[in-house]
């Protein structure tokens, strides 16, 4: 029952059948009739028409009932339909047999429906999304149809362009972005070109590159102030130590020329000194010259001396013997006073006398002989004492000479020392002037120096303005 | 009750030019399904009115798939996402699925439909075993562990699910 109520629900089969069904029982019932009318009793094709009758009828039935359903369905489509003809497009046909001609139908126009829903939904999402910003939204052109995939591409197309057209704009927002911060002196960062159109790139690019060189020239900017201060503040200080060496150089110099002068002074006197010990020296020669002859006199006067003492000695013999003889004589005058008696007394006295004188005498030329003796012996220790003063004047005279020789030495020494002195002194002159000189320079240096570290300050100050990588740690450094 | 399925290997494909259509009600019953729906999942039309739509639901798909799917087409949003689904006779065919709602002239939601359609292969070559990872991140930690991973993906791409799912997908 349940297979033939399925069956029913086709309009086509059971109309297919019910004619079939309805054809076959006329034909069968008009040949009976045409063939067997006479043979067949009465009764028989009255039951036989009755059962046609009722057969017939319930295929009526049937088929009413069937053309029911198939009305129904229509009304369903009908429904479907106008929702989709008052633009309502989610509506569909269900419980649909295919075997119907209406299943053929409802399947299509559910096809037609879902190819238009689809499109529709697909166009609105999509435009929804781009108008987001949303670009990776497309049209989904698999499984539409026809001209709806065209209008899918076609539309893909108008989004890619509105896409790019976004996406371009939001780079040249980003490149406005990146030159409004290179204009602020902060290149530190750069374009993304990530995804960026081939004809803006070009752009991007440049003023990628241009960021680069801005950076790298900032860089090098603060490397080299930082260097250039650097240096310049070792060169003030290094000025500043040679300022001190120079003063120091000065005073020294100074100081040097004050000693060389005295130096000089001095090598002046002994010059002078030299001179004058070299005339004393002629002067001592000469003495002792002199001195040499003097004594060689004094020798010659003692041998005189000597000579005059031996005369001197012979006289006094002669005086001796004469002594003696008046002694003598003096004795024989006593003798003849005595013998003359009276008369004689005064002569005796005289004899007396004489004899006394006589003895005197004697002692006298004793004495005399004595002194001349120790006289001789004198001048023989002087005539000793001149030889050995004669020597001593030779010795003196070599030891002279040789003093000569050795203040010639001196003199001629002390010359050099002079010549020597005067180009020491020429030479220092000429350092005073250096070291003047180099003070002057020192100070030039000092003021160029400045300027440098000024210089250096202003590029560094410069470069510490601008942002750019690798800055920080350079000015940590 | 239906007869368990036992799922097996034999992959049935989606012609590139056919697309499967369904619709269902808000609560995932199935309302209206088109004849590539049921040739694709080898029900006839009248096993398929009235019944939940996770008939034709693979146990190889990670639950946070169908976690993130509803959350996205319950407040309104479509869904974009690659699906491997149970035929009856085991069999399975993997669909890129576009989810979005059906509104009432109010602009409340009376339901969904829904349009698949073949999957670039190269996408699968990613999904499968992504979704492999994700099923056992399930089985040992429910599905926060699924959930975070799916999170930290799209965290690391940078993008928003229906993004990824429409880049994989690619222009096919």
């Amino acid at each position: 029952m349940q297979w033939l109520f399925n069956r029913v629900n086709s309009f086509k089969l059971v109309k297919n059948i019910i004619l079939q069904l309805l054809n076959l029982m006329i034909i069968g019932f008009s040949l009976t009739v045409m063939f067997f009318d006479d043979q067949i009793p009465k009764n028989i094709m009255n039951i036989l028409s009755i059962l046609t009758m009722i057969g017939s009828t319930s295929l009526v039935i049937i088929g009413y009932m069937a053309l029911n359903r198939y009305s129904k369905k229509i009304k369903d489509i009908e429904k479907v339909a106008l929702k989709a003809s008052s633009g309502i497009f989610h509506h569909r046909i269900t419980h649909i047999d295919k075997t119907e001609d209406i299943g053929e139908l409802s399947w299509a126009i559910n096809d037609i429906l879902d190819q238009i829903e689809t499109f529709n939904r697909d166009m609105n999402e999509s435009l929804h999304c781009i108008s987001g910003g949303k670009t990776y939204r497309k049209m989904l052109p698999n499984g539409l149809h026809g001209d709806f995939v065209k209008y899918s591409k076609s539309i893909n197309d108008v989004l890619q362009k509105i896409g790019t057209a976004q996406s371009k704009d939001a780079f040249i927002q980003d490149i406005l972005k990146i030159i409004e911060e290179y204009k602020n002196n902060d290149y530190r960062n750069q374009i993304d070109t990530t995804g960026m159109q081939e004809d803006i790139i070009g752009l991007a690019n440049g003023i990628n590159q241009l960021g680069t060189s801005l950076a790298k020239l900032s860089l090098e900017n603060l490397k080299d102030g930082l260097q250039l201060q650097d240096g310049a503040n070792k060169l003030a200080h290094n000025i500043n130590i040679l300022n001190i060496a120079s003063q120091e150089q000065a005073s020294s110099l100074n100081e040097t020329t004050d000693i060389l002068d005295k130096i000089t002074t001095n090598i002046k006197n002994n010059t002078e000194n030299t001179i004058q010990m070299e005339s004393y020296a002629q002067e001592i020669t000469s003495c002792a010259s002199s001195g040499q002859e003097l004594a060689a006199k004094t020798t010659s006067s003692m041998d005189a001396i000597n000579e005059q003492v031996n005369s001197i000695n012979e006289a006094i013999s002669v005086i001796d013997q004469i002594a003696f003889q008046t002694n003598i004589l003096s004795l024989n005058a006593a003798v003849e006073a005595a013998t003359a008696g009276e008369a004689g007394k005064g002569f005796a006295v005289v004899a007396q006398e004489v004899r006394n004188l006589a003895s005197r005498s004697a002692e006298a030329a004793s004495e005399i002989k004595t002194l001349v003796q120790t006289a001789k012996l004198q001048t023989d220790e002087g005539k000793d004492i001149t030889t050995d003063m004669i020597n001593g004047y030779n010795e003196l005279n070599t030891s002279i000479s040789k003093t000569i020789d050795s203040i010639k030495n001196v003199a001629s020494a002390t010359k050099e020392q002079e010549v020597g002195i005067t180009q020491i002194n020429n030479a220092i002159t000429t350092l005073d002037q250096k070291a003047q000189q180099s003070v002057q320079i020192n100070k030039e240096t000092s003021i160029i120096s400045a300027q440098a570290n000024e210089i250096a300050q202003k590029i560094v100050a410069d470069a510490t303005e601008k942002e750019f990588l690798g800055k920080n740690s350079i000015i940590k450094n | 009750m239906r007869p368990k399925i036992i799922p097996n290997n034999i992959e049935k494909q989606l012609n590139k030019d056919d697309f499967i259509v369904s619709k269902t009600d808000t609560k995932g019953i199935i309302t209206y399904c088109n004849q590539i729906f049921m040739e694709m999942a080898e029900y006839e039309e009248k096993e398929l009115i009235g019944v939940n739509h996770n008939i034709i639901r693979h146990p190889d798909m990670p639950r946070i798939a169908f976690k993130v799917l509803w959350q996205m087409i319950q407040s309104g949003q479509e869904f974009f996402g690659f699906v491997k689904n149970l035929r009856q006779s085991g069999g399975y065919y993997w669909v890129f699925v576009n989810i979005m709602p059906d509104y009432d002239l109010n602009g409340r939601i009376i339901g969904y439909t829904s349009v698949r359609r073949k999957p670039n292969p190269q996408a699968l070559q990613t999904i499968i075993p992504l979704y492999q990872q994700l099923v056992s991140a399930e089985k040992s930690g429910g599905m926060n562990g699924s959930l975070g991973a799916v999170t930290a993906l799209l965290e690391e791409k940078n993008m928003e699910f229906n993004e990824l799912s429409i880049a994989l997908q690619g222009d096919m």
